[in-house]
């Protein structure tokens, strides 16, 4: 459907959870990345055609080269999809054979928290966002940036707040009530570029 | 005299010493350069009327 993913070094896969609670982190996600002139990718983005949900997720992540994973999304009920997804993602980065290295990036809002509820991942340590958008900001930046034309998180922190804004009239001109749809992750996507070129964070 | 050459020394050893932080050296050894604003919006496939919608929602 024209977004077939191809192996890009730029590619972040998102793997978080898809709810209301959740918008106002994904969106200070988009900002992040689209800020340090990557790619955000996600399931939403490719049409579904009847293969299911497994396969297009296996294709993205083998598209990516890095891929986030929130885990902050315990208590009842049970969400296992991005736990289920982060081992998919450990098994590429385990056995998939790549010119450069494959690797994740866990979030969580509660510190110490994973240890107990992953405790198979320990040894990796989760950037904690406590649940609010410059938290996530802190966490990606610290995570991916180059140490070279980074933004600082206050400016990523000022276009996260423009493209809420961006969301919110996004939502009301496609008459949905949460921006999880394939429409709407792009054009968030295109107007955090657009915003990026506008605060001189990347080039148009 | 000698004390400035251990001096001199001691200055040295520190700088040999020195090593950057390799886990920052490493990621950027192999990170690729920044993606502009069309190549993020050509990888994603968006099209004319997103880019036009985009543009209306942030206030163009």
């Amino acid at each position: 459907m024209g977004s077939h993913p191809i192996h890009d070094e730029q590619s972040v896969f998102l793997n978080v959870p898809f709810d209301k609670g959740y918008e106002h982190l994904f969106v200070a996600l988009i900002a992040s990345i689209v800020s340090l002139g990557r790619k955000p990718r996600c399931v939403l983005e490719i049409a579904e055609q009847g293969q299911g949900r497994l396969p297009r997720i296996i294709e993205h992540l083998e598209g990516c080269r890095v891929s986030i994973h929130d885990l902050s999304r315990v208590g009842q009920p049970a969400r296992f999809n991005m736990p289920f997804e982060l081992g998919l993602a450990y098994a590429l980065r385990r056995y998939k054979s790549s010119p450069s290295p494959y690797f994740f990036i866990l979030l969580e809002k509660v510190r110490n928290r994973l240890s107990r509820t992953l405790s198979d991942v320990a040894g990796h340590d989760p950037g904690i966002h406590r649940g609010r958008a410059l938290g996530i900001i802190s966490c990606v930046l610290d995570a991916l940036s180059t140490g070279e034309n980074d933004p600082t998180s206050q400016q990523v922190y000022a276009l996260w707040r423009k493209l809420m804004k961006a969301a919110r009239n996004l939502k009301l001109s496609e008459g949905r009530d949460t921006i999880f749809s394939r429409t709407l992750f792009k054009r968030l996507v295109a107007a955090a570029s657009e915003l990026g070129v506008r605060a001189q964070l990347i080039h148009k | 005299m000698a004390a400035k050459g251990k001096r001199f020394a001691k200055k040295k050893h520190r700088a040999l010493a020195y090593r950057p932080n390799t886990t920052r050296s490493a990621r950027k050894s192999h990170v690729a350069p920044a993606s502009s604003a069309t190549e993020i919006q050509e990888a994603l496939s968006i099209g004319k009327e997103d880019l036009k919608a985009a543009l209306h929602a942030i206030g163009d």
